[in-house]
């Protein structure tokens, strides 16, 4: 459809629009006269009749219109966009208009994105608000842009409720009777923002649809966005808007209200496990759980005595975030700690000293002299700890969220729960070197409890959200560096605890990995029992990365490490026949690695690649040489000839003895269960003629380790016929070396996946 | 070249012990990994060694290993070629 050439008055009969809704297009313009009849062109080609609102341009912009089939109406002077949305409106409903689309008069508007409004206002309810969500991703929109409607969209969000995509979007279908009896004050750019919460305030719906956007390059872009005095207004109008979402007082209306099913109620009183688990589960993305949590303890270090609780949930519910991680965080600030702290600061704001003298008197007694202190302390301590729990939060229940992402996207089942946190090592000591935005990137992906590296890339990726979520994220994995930077490894150990803490209560997962081993090292251990073991295995592992990002991070730390067993080890290499040690993912296995470095004779690892990339990592940051070169384990018979000719030179070769991934196996017992173990290892060793010897680091404290060897096998060179005899005869000897190792150190066992099922 | 094809041929049957086989029904182009005579990584180390041992050729990576391994042929000629 095209404008009627016949028509050459047109007039804004309702008559004449398209589809069963009657629906304008307006175009609101000022000093746009380059844009403005390439946007009115493409507006008539949808087919719908089109205003021009001219808001008192001076460029004369409005004047090469003759000769198109739409409608010019000229305000004597200019009064802002939203002066002019609202002259249009009136208009319009005047006219029999029960809709109208505005479109931005600079261009960056597809004008024929107004018939995806349309559509989408036809699908769902109405009346309602449709905003076209512009897309942007074009290397030309200015980060001015996106960071200014991110913020917008955060305090709408607060304001009403509302997960908008683009609150500032000026491509937008109105309803027209609505529009018109909504109590709107504002004129100029904030009237957008008004309009959408107060909207949603009078019960309107309001969805958004992606629509494509255009940015032209920096010079020839014309906006009349004035930053200052704009973003002022801006700043009011939230502030305004803000203060009044807090009121209890009703909005006015301007649809009816839905019939308000007594169900709701009701079920609330009745079933309170349901109502907990829904309470729960509002607003729990991520972020907006941080923001609860920055809430609860910023609420919660106020002095509201005796009233915490009523506050947080009223403010919670106000301003739509989980009301249950805002109580929750407010307890965080229970007498003394945090109220302390608030006093003391509040004292030393106040008068430049602290209150040293901690007696009853000074403090229980005399509280109500203390209550502007802690008013005062409040406003620093508050915001500031916030901010810290927030970022956990946002932290913790991103990595649960990744994860879950992970599981539901279809992993591939062995590597999937292969948790030994070489990833996490990685990240750990990879970000700490290069903490530059490509490292904090790396970091945040390649982390997680589920060690799996090389997937990660992919997967991790597409768990979660882009942009300002991976920059918080970058921001959570900073300050943990930071922290372990500041306060050692014990700063890092205090951030972690908190972490497993989350991962222990919220994941089933990490139970039901866990308790493939834990069930077979503590058999007939009840529920609790195996909960606790949950727990220690879990903060082992914790500990263990800490150490690993501390080795990482201060690279003046050294593990101390006893290694009684040293000269075992250069007598087994002075024979010259070379020797196989035989390590497992168990303890701090990476840094029993290190420590090889210092042998007479080169070192060999055959890894994997993602072990690889993770032990590169941790060793590319140590000082010095790589203690040992690599050879792939998923080259050629899985780098056995290698590994051979590296034994016959006489040199040290190791190699994981648990995990199986592919090439020759045995089944042996292990914890009474039979499990398949790789077997190369003793196959060298025979034919080499050197000896296994199955090397085992145990975490024994802060920054220690002991290094000891649990076996010595020497595999015999037996024919084709007897060798998987000899075998899985040397695989049960590291079977029960294993075991017995976890005799004495339980806990350091982190395959987190079915072991006995690979 | 044919002696050295008869005495792998041998190596195999008498050293590593491959059952069911004789030295002469080996075709000379058959792949020994794999498909072919059904050898696996643990035979390829074992084979180095009596490679080693036999002819003292040594395969030291599998560079080289890759087309050595390929048959028997290849094998001849491989450790013809580095026979010193």
């Amino acid at each position: 459809m095209g404008p009627d050439p016949e028509k050459k008055d047109p007039s804004l009969g309702a008559e004449s629009s398209a589809g069963p809704l009657p629906v304008l297009l307006v175009v609101p313009v000022y000093n746009h006269g380059a844009t403005l009849s390439g946007v009115v062109r493409a507006a008539l080609a949808t087919g719908l009749p089109v205003l021009v609102v001219d808001d008192g341009s001076n460029d004369g912009g409005s004047e090469g219109l003759e000769q198109l089939d739409c409608v010019v109406h000229r305000l004597p002077e200019n009064r802002g966009k939203g002066a002019a949305l609202l002259t249009a409106a009136r208009l319009a409903a005047e006219q029999g208009y029960r809709a109208m689309v505005s479109v931005d008069a600079d261009g960056q508007h597809d004008p024929a994105d107004a018939l995806r409004l349309l559509a989408e206002a036809a699908a769902g309810a109405w009346p309602a608000i449709i905003i076209g969500a512009r897309q942007m991703v074009e290397p030309t929109v200015p980060k001015s842009s996106l960071f200014g409607r991110a913020f917008s969209n955060f305090w709408v969000r607060l304001e009403c409720g509302a997960d908008l995509a683009d609150t500032q979007s000026g491509l937008r279908l109105y309803p027209l009777p609505e529009l018109l009896a909504l109590p709107l004050s504002r004129s100029r750019y904030d009237f957008e923002v008004e309009v959408v919460v107060k909207a949603v305030w009078a019960g309107l719906d309001v969805r958004s649809v992606p629509v494509s956007v255009h940015y032209p390059p920096a010079g020839d872009r014309v906006s009349h966005f004035r930053g200052v005095v704009d973003n002022w207004r801006l700043t009011r109008l939230h502030t305004l808007l803000f203060c009044r979402c807090l009121l209890p007082l009703p909005h006015p209306r301007v649809v009816p209200p839905p019939p308000r099913g007594a169900t709701a109620a009701v079920a609330t009183a009745k079933k309170p496990w349901q109502t907990l688990k829904r309470l729960t589960g509002e607003h729990s993305s991520p972020f907006w759980l941080a923001v609860a949590v920055w809430l609860g303890i910023f609420l919660g270090a106020l002095p509201l005595i005796g009233v915490h609780t009523v506050v947080v949930i009223y403010f919670s519910c106000r301003l739509h975030v989980n009301s249950v991680a805002a109580v929750a965080a407010s307890q965080f600030c229970m007498p003394p700690l945090v109220p302390v702290l608030c006093i003391e600061v509040g004292s030393f704001l106040r008068r430049g000293e602290l209150i040293l003298d901690l007696s009853w008197q000074r403090w229980l007694l005399e509280i109500h002299q203390r209550l502007f202190d802690w008013f005062l302390g409040s406003l620093l301590v508050g915001p500031l700890l916030g901010f810290v729990g927030g970022g956990l939060v946002y932290w913790g229940s991103r990595r649960l969220q990744l994860r879950r992402g992970r599981l539901y996207g279809g992993g591939d089942g062995g590597a999937e729960g292969g948790a030994d946190g070489e990833a996490d090592g990685a990240a750990l000591s990879g970000v700490s070197g290069r903490s530059g935005e490509s490292g904090l990137r790396r970091g945040s992906e390649e982390s997680g409890l589920s060690g799996e590296s090389h997937e990660s890339g992919e997967s991790g990726g597409s768990g979660g959200g882009r942009g300002l979520a991976k920059r918080l994220e970058g921001l959570g994995h900073w300050f943990f560096y930071l922290s372990m930077r500041l306060f050692g490894h014990r700063g890092g150990i205090a951030l972690l605890a908190p972490v497993m803490g989350c991962y222990l209560l919220g994941s089933r997962r990490i139970h039901r990995l866990s308790r493939h081993y834990l069930r077979r090292r503590f058999p007939g251990a009840g529920r609790f029992a195996l909960w606790r073991h949950t727990f220690y295995n879990l903060f082992s592992f914790g500990l263990v990365l800490v150490e690993r990002g501390w080795l990482g991070v201060d690279r003046q730390a050294r593990l101390k490490s006893d290694f009684p067993h040293r000269d075992r080890l250069a007598a087994a290499i002075a024979r010259g026949k070379g020797v196989v040690l035989l390590t497992a993912h168990v303890g701090n296995w990476q840094s029993a690695l290190a420590h090889l470095g210092e042998l007479p004779v080169p070192v060999h690892a055959i890894m994997r690649y993602d072990q690889q990339a993770a032990a590169k990592h941790f060793f590319d940051l140590r000082p010095g040489p790589p203690p040992f070169s690599l050879i792939n384990a998923e080259g050629d018979f899985g780098g056995m000839v290698e590994a051979l000719a590296a034994l016959q030179r006489g040199e040290v070769v190791t190699i994981m003895g648990d995990r199986y991934v592919g090439g020759p196996a045995a089944t042996v017992d292990f914890f009474a269960t039979p499990v398949r173990l790789p077997v190369a290892a003793y196959q060298l060793a025979a034919m080499a003629g050197a000896p296994v010897l199955v090397l085992l680091a145990a975490q024994s404290g802060h920054g220690r380790c002991r290094l000891q060897f649990w076996e010595d096998i020497l595999p015999a060179q037996v024919g084709r016929a007897e060798r998987p005899a000899m075998l899985a005869d040397c695989a049960g000897r590291f079977s029960r070396a294993l075991e017995e190792f976890l005799h004495h150190h339980p806990y350091q066992w982190y395959n987190f996946y079915n072991f006995w099922r690979q | 070249m044919d002696a050295t094809k008869t005495k792998i041929k041998e190596i195999l049957v008498n050293d590593l012990k491959l059952q069911g086989v004789k030295a002469e029904e080996i075709s000379d182009s058959e792949p020994l990994f794999g498909e072919g005579l059904g050898l696996d990584s643990l035979d390829a180390v074992e084979l180095v060694v009596l490679i080693q041992k036999h002819f003292g050729v040594q395969i030291a990576d599998m560079e080289e290993g890759r087309k050595a391994f390929a048959s028997i042929e290849a094998l001849a000629a491989y450790i013809f070629e580095h026979r010193a």
